[in-house]
Parts: C-alpha cells; structure tokens; sequence
C-alpha cells in the first residue's frame, strides 16, 4: 500500500475530527450566547417594571402625594418575596371617592410554591397586581399579570436606616412596615434549556442576575 | 515512497487548520468575555444608580436640612472647602451621611454575587450655564460615581465606569 495514501487518510481523518469538534465549540458558544442575552432581556423587561413602580411608590400623577401630618401608609407588604404599597394616595372621602384618581394597591410576589416549568424545575411565576380601589358600593378592579419567563429568585431586604449594611426581617404586612426607608431587590432569571459543554453530564443553566438597592423618596418623608 | 510535494501539502494543510482553529478559539473567547463584561456591567449601573438615588434622597445641603434654608443664596451652602476629605471619609459610615455633599470623596468595597466593586464617589458645585466645576457655591452641585472592577478591564488597569447627576437647589 502506498505509504503516501495512507498518511493522507491519517492527516485527514484527524483534520475531519477537529473541525467537527471545533464546530461543536462554536456551536455552544453560539447557544450560551444566544441565552444569555435573552436571560438578559428579560430581566431588562421585568427591572424596567420594577425601576418605574418601586422608585414611584405613594406618588400622585403628578405630585408627591404623602403628607407629612397626615397618616397616610405607603407600604402595606414588607415580606421577603412579596411587597405591596399603595400609589395615587387619597386623603380624604372625597379624594378617595374620586373616580378620576382612584388609590391603587401594587403588589410584586414570587409564588414559591408550584414550578411552572419541566424543562428547568427552579422557574416560579412572579405575579403583579395592581388593585384599584373603586369608589363606594363597586368592587375594586384588578389587573394581574403573571411573568412566566424563568424567574427563579426575587428577594426582597429591608432597611430602615438609608446606607445601612444591616437588614430588618420579618416585617410582614399592616403594622410594623412603616419605618422601612430602602429596600433591595434581587432577581435571578434562568434559562429553560441547559448549555453541555461535555458529552456527559447535566449541562448547567444559564442565569442572569440583578439587584439594586431603591431608595423611594416617599419613604423618606418623616411624619 | 513519500514525495516532497505530498508533505509540504500537508503541512500547508495543517498551518490553515491551524489558523482556522485559532480564529474560532478566540472568537469564543471573546463571547465568553462579553457575556461576562455584560453581566458585570448591569450590576455596574445598577450600583452607581443606587448611590445617586440615595444622596437624592438627602437635603441639597446641610444647611437646607432644617425648616428654613439659609438667607443668603447660594452663597449660604457649604464652602467647598468644607465639603468632607477622604481622611475624614474613612471614620464615617454611610448611614451617617445627612446631606448631599456628605458623600464627597467617599469610598467604598460593595459586595455583590457579581464580586467585588469599588466605589467611588466626588461632589462639586458647577456653574449653572455650563456646568464646568466650580469652587464657588452655586445652585447647582453634581455628583461623580466612579465605579470599577477587577474582572472589568481595559488593558492593564481596571475599566472606570463614571455615572453623573446634577441637581438643582429649585428643583426639588
């Protein structure tokens, strides 16, 4: 057999093997970064909801609507996976009778309890809702959005002092959330497909994740 | 019997193998760093946001905190000669800070799930047509976030992401 032939057929074999494999390397990377920047759209998407409804919490349209003599609550959930407070704050019968400018109560919550999901067992549904206090005698409307696109961590800290490094727990709801001046948010969204680097094994998820500290100026207003 | 020609083919055939393999290795580097580049940069912005909107929260300054501000404005506000000094930063702790330049040339290691950053932080006074730093008081003051990190570089020295925000002492 010629010796030339068969070094031919070693050589490309072993060129065969290598672009194969270089192919699969390319083709991961393209999948990991394919996810990741969804990861990271969507908690874009959600931390866009997030920055508008925390930094606004107890405003008005158009104004800072908490009183500094009145009694008004902001805060009325101050849990580790769940917050509520109001916004469009009213004073009085009349403002709160107001059809034009109803109060509305908006509450983040993780549901911990189900997994929505088969492909990555760690999703949970972070639900928002928004309750609009309807005037006397008509039922308070409500709008619920559950945000199914792989949250798999939505926690909640609690500072009472502004710039503390040391967190309250177990606030819960109604009495005892009204001192609450920063609060933290972190949020951890995962892909629903794993990303293998290696023929065997589990593959891990790809996970995108956010926190940011919120400093809602109502909550700095002393009675 | 192996000619000449047959082995420099595949050494030639073996050096672009070899080039194309190099080229898609470091292609795929580069993406991982991005993806990580990215990554660290959301909590970049998200923690030089955070200390802006905390020293928004505050007075303009310390000496608008009480029910009535200062006579004379703006040449009542702090002198930026008594703004804090970074001697006088490293015994204060943040949740002391009462008023918007109590944040001048304060500094600190936050950690996150992302690692380490630092942060720090300067606070000016700017003119009011042009916004360029000024030593005098006006009713403008600016605030400068500098934030870096150790997986964050360009070159040999870590990237400095500076965030900024001017405020006015009428528009609170």
């Amino acid at each position: 057999m010629n010796l030339g032939i068969v070094t031919s057929y070693i050589v490309a074999g072993v060129i065969i093997l290598g672009i194969v494999a270089m192919n699969l390397s390319v083709q991961n990377s393209s999948a990991e970064l394919t996810l990741t920047q969804m990861q990271r759209q969507y908690v874009a998407n959600i931390t866009d909801m997030l920055n508008d409804d925390l930094s606004n919490m107890g405003y008005d349209v158009n104004d800072v609507t908490r009183d500094p003599e009145g009694n008004i609550k902001i805060l009325e959930c101050a849990q580790e996976n769940r917050i509520s407070f109001y916004r469009n704050l009213c004073e009085t019968d009349e403002e709160c009778n107001n059809e034009d400018r109803p109060r509305e109560l908006v509450e983040w919550r993780l549901l911990t309890d189900d997994p929505i999901s088969e492909s990555n067992p760690n999703h949970r549904t972070l639900r928002r809702t928004v309750t609009t206090e309807a005037p006397e005698e008509e039922d308070d409307i409500v709008d619920e959005n559950n945000i199914n696109i792989g949250v798999t961590q939505f926690d909640i800290q609690y500072y009472q002092t502004v710039g503390s490094n040391n967190n309250v727990t177990g606030l819960g709801c109604g009495s005892g959330v009204d001192n609450v001046k920063q609060l933290k948010v972190t949020l951890e969204v995962q892909s629903a497909e794993r990303i293998h680097h290696r023929a065997h094994g589990d593959g891990r998820f790809i996970n995108s994740v956010w926190e940011k500290r919120f400093t809602p100026q109502n909550l700095q207003i002393e009675d | 019997m192996i000619g000449y020609s047959e082995v420099i083919q595949t050494m030639a055939a073996m050096i672009i193998f070899s080039m194309i393999l190099i080229n898609a290795n470091y292609m795929i580097q580069r993406n991982t760093m991005m993806q990580i580049d990215g990554e660290l940069e959301q909590e970049v912005i998200s923690l030089g946001q955070e200390i802006i909107e905390e020293a928004r929260s505050k007075p303009f300054d310390r000496e608008t905190q009480g029910d009535m501000p200062p006579t004379d404005i703006p040449g009542g506000f702090t002198p930026t000669a008594e703004f804090p000094t970074e001697e006088e930063q490293e015994t204060r702790e943040r949740e002391q800070f009462t008023a918007f330049e109590h944040y001048h040339n304060w500094s600190e290691v936050i950690t996150t799930p992302h690692g380490d950053f630092n942060i720090g932080v300067e606070v000016y006074y700017v003119d009011e047509d042009n916004f360029e730093r000024v030593e005098e008081q006006t009713t403008f003051k600016k605030i400068e976030v500098i934030v870096t990190s150790e997986f964050l570089r360009g070159g040999d020295e870590p990237r400095k992401y500076q965030l900024e925000f001017i405020r006015n002492y009428y528009a609170e």
